[in-house]
């Protein structure tokens, strides 16, 4: 029953509202006025009672009043609720009001209280005096002591009620139009309470720039927070992703949302705490324009407007739970990544998500460490068949066995703890240290792009924690690179016999992207800064640096990178074999790929040649090959290829020229025809082509509007 | 037997290539001096690169990442 408490000073226009509000809800006007003259005109024993005590002047006692309405509720049939005018007036009225309506089980669902200046209220009541001749409403000097008088009179009741949380003021100074729509507003949200016990799913449309504003309402009205204005409840968290993402975007609200990996760590950790806490979420959809809930008609349509989801968590501050944004919904994106597209659903219409899975941690069932595993699992899983994602539990469980102590709430994971669950998973983990490295050479760094351009998604340890001092321990997920132009002027090295070369990611790699938990995806860093922007929030992470990296490899990659990295630089400054030496400047990029990717781009390519296109592709590979693309001065501005190494991944000791499978340069060739036979010689015409990419690109989309 | 024909044409470029001469060995000469560096390339790689995980695995025990 939607019970509702009507205040407002003599000229705050209730009545007028009061008859809007009862006009829309359909409810019954409660006013103990006109009640208590209905009731002495019936002459029932109430009304008599009442009339004996006005005739000798007394106020009628709160018991009769009490006792009238009672009668009201207990003859009034199915009603959907009351509208009390002109009562309570009192605390003591209040209560009594109260216990009456308990014993209908029909609480107060709402107290909404009408705010008009003392000034405008005079003002009002003398004009309302000059056309209605009332003399109360003709002096100033009365008007005003009715208002302050009403105003005295009140103010205990606003505190009983808002001590209750069911007191709304509302602005009255509006016009009727816009007073009712805020009043209608306050009654909408109790009605959305009022059937919360009904288990209903509810959706929400809004404009980006009111997701703060909209999460704030939905916390309070579905996952049983009581979020106060002018409370921060969400630190800046969502007012940085409003900030990068782009101004047109559409959001589609749904809750409640039941999301596995929430799910199990409430079911794991929550839910064993005193403090009530919700196991529902909401889920926030992205769309690139204004949606319509008509629009749901259309599957087609509905995809082609998609940019992802975000479930959010009922775990203040951190209340980023599963997300997959399209970096396309980003105002600014200059980068590639390896992305995933993740099938999930939006108002019951199924949808792919793409992008890089991302997860915030809730600093106590998971922290980075456990998220980063979360979200490569969440991209393997989604994007090939050997993986799936996992849960948190499932992390637990694995490493329950080494682990010598308690493992809730969460202390974080160490690098080996991270790796082994890596391991169980399916992988052939590798893990490299920056201090097992010369730091000279870079090599540590240019592994790292090699992993990065292999389109693998890299767990990296970020730390300042350094001369035994305590500092920051952090793990991300380094999942692609922001290039440098292709015109950037690059720098060689002469290794003699007319040879200068140079590594492509010496050169050409701007600064690396990750998905870091404590913001939103898609940060991009320098390889020696990757804290900078932590670090102008809390100096304590100042100066980290990236000092190791776990690499979830495919198991039958035998050959190191390090080794592959070398085995390819060699070949390019010794070989008499097929390096066409004419050519003095060359950019070499070895990296990782799957034979199966790399043979649907040499067969779907239109600038390869025809005879080179059908020697690679008779040419049977191992799951994953190493690849090293050879460009020269000229094709590297248009970002092709005059030359490429394709060799053996699981090739790693054994004859030296084992590993090659082909290998070309301008129209030079070798290539095996059979495995026993040795590599022979073709004289063919291979043209520059596009080289090969294992990461997605995505450019800068600007806000249409 | 019925006999197919390869849909890829990769005899036929194969046979075409052989007949005009375009696909040769290579010299022992040749091999040798290719497997020279490489094999010592590979066995020092090989080397450094089992160092490396050596030392590595040596560096990040026990390190808890948290933040």
């Amino acid at each position: 029953m939607l019970n509702i408490v009507l205040f407002g000073p003599p000229g705050s226009g209730k009545g007028t509202q009061a008859t809007n509000i009862i006009t829309k809800y359909n409810l019954v006007h409660l006013s103990t006025g006109d009640m208590l003259r209905a009731e002495i005109a019936a002459q029932t024993k109430l009304g008599l009672e009442a009339k004996a005590l006005m005739d000798k002047g007394d106020l009628v006692p709160d018991e009769v009043v009490i006792g009238m309405i009672g009668n009201k509720l207990a003859n009034t049939k199915d009603v959907k609720g009351f509208i009390f005018d002109g009562f309570p007036r009192t605390v003591a009225q209040a209560i009594a009001l109260d216990d009456l309506l308990d014993k209908y089980n029909a609480p107060i669902k709402t107290v909404l209280s009408l705010k008009v200046s003392e000034e405008e209220l005079t003002r009002r009541i003398l004009e309302r005096g000059k056309t209605s001749g009332r003399n109360d409403d003709q002096n100033g000097e009365i008007v005003r002591n009715r208002v302050i008088e009403y105003k005295n009179k009140t103010a205990p009741l606003a505190t009983y009620y808002s001590r209750q949380a069911k007191l709304s003021e509302v602005p009255g100074e509006l016009t009727v139009e816009e007073v009712f729509e805020t009043l209608e507003a306050n009654i909408e949200a109790v009605r959305v309470t009022l059937r919360s016990d009904i288990d209903l799913l509810r959706t929400y449309i809004t404009p980006i720039s009111e997701l703060e504003e909209l999460l704030i309402f939905a916390f309070n009205q579905h996952l049983q927070f009581n979020i106060k204005k002018n409370e921060n409840p969400f630190g800046s968290k969502v007012k940085l992703l409003v900030d990068k993402l782009r101004k047109d975007i559409w959001v589609f609200a749904e809750t409640p949302y039941v999301d596995k990996t929430y799910r199990d760590t409430y079911y794991n950790f929550f839910s064993t705490k005193q403090r009530k806490i919700s196991r529902d979420c909401i889920k926030i959809s992205f769309f690139s324009e204004e949606i319509k809930i008509d629009d749901f008609n259309s599957l087609d349509k509905i995809q082609s407007i998609y940019l992802g989801f975000i479930v959010i968590r009922p775990t203040l501050p951190n209340i980023f739970g599963r997300n997959v944004i399209n970096p396309n919904a980003y105002e600014k994106t200059n980068f590639s990544i390896a992305s995933t597209s993740i099938s999930t659903t939006v108002n019951s219409v199924k949808v792919n998500a793409v992008g890089f899975p991302h997860l915030s941690q809730d600093l106590e069932a998971i922290r980075c460490a456990e998220v980063c595993l979360l979200n490569v699992m969440e991209y393997f899983g989604n994007k090939y068949p050997e993986y799936q994602p996992v849960l948190p539990s499932t992390v637990h469980k694995l490493l329950r066995k080494i682990s010598t102590e308690r493992q809730l709430p969460s202390l974080g994971l160490d690098v080996p703890s991270i790796s082994f669950v890596l391991r169980k998973l399916g992988f052939g983990t590798k893990v490299y240290h920056r201090n097992s490295l010369d730091d000279k050479t870079g090599d540590f760094r240019k592994l790292l792009y090699t992993y990065i351009e292999s389109g693998i998604p890299v767990i990296a340890a970020l730390s300042n924690n350094q001369n035994g001092k305590q500092g920051v321990n952090h793990a991300v997920c380094v999942i692609g690179k922001k290039s440098k132009p292709n015109s950037v002027k690059v720098e060689f090295k002469n290794f003699g016999k007319n040879v200068e070369i140079a590594d492509y990611y010496d050169n050409f790699i701007d600064k690396l992207v990750m998905n870091d938990d404590n913001f939103s995806p898609y940060l991009d860093f320098e390889f020696e800064n990757p804290t900078a922007l932590h670090g102008q929030q809390n100096p304590l992470w100042e100066n980290c640096k990236v000092i190791s990296f776990i690499v979830p490899l495919y198991k039958k990659i035998y050959m190191d990178a390090y080794v592959a990295r070398q085995y390819a630089d060699s070949i390019i400054q010794n070989d008499t074999l097929f390096m066409d030496r004419s050519q003095k400047s060359l950019i070499h990029k070895t990296f990782l790929t799957s034979s199966r990717s790399y043979k649907c781009y040499i067969s779907t390519s239109q600038t390869i040649n025809p005879q080179l296109k059908t020697l690679i592709l008779s040419s049977p590979m191992p799951k994953f090959i190493f690849l090293t693309e050879i460009y020269d001065t000229d094709s590297v501005k248009e970002g092709k290829i005059t030359g490429a190494i394709i060799f053996d991944a699981t090739e790693s000791k054994g004859s030296p020229l084992r590993p090659i499978i082909l290998a070309f340069h301008n129209n030079r060739l070798i290539k095996r025809l059979n495995s026993f036979d040795s590599l022979k010689k073709f004289d063919i015409i291979c043209t520059p082509f596009i080289s090969h990419n294992n990461l997605s690109y995505y450019e800068n989309v600007q806000s249409s509007k | 037997m019925k006999m197919f024909k390869a849909a890829n044409n990769i005899d036929d470029l194969i046979t075409g290539l052989e007949n005009t001469g375009r696909i040769s060995d290579i010299s022992s000469a040749e091999y040798q001096t290719a497997n020279q560096y490489l094999e010592k390339v590979l066995d020092e790689a090989n080397r450094t690169a089992a160092f490396i995980e050596q030392e590595s695995l040596k560096a990040v025990a026990g390190v808890i990442i948290a933040d």
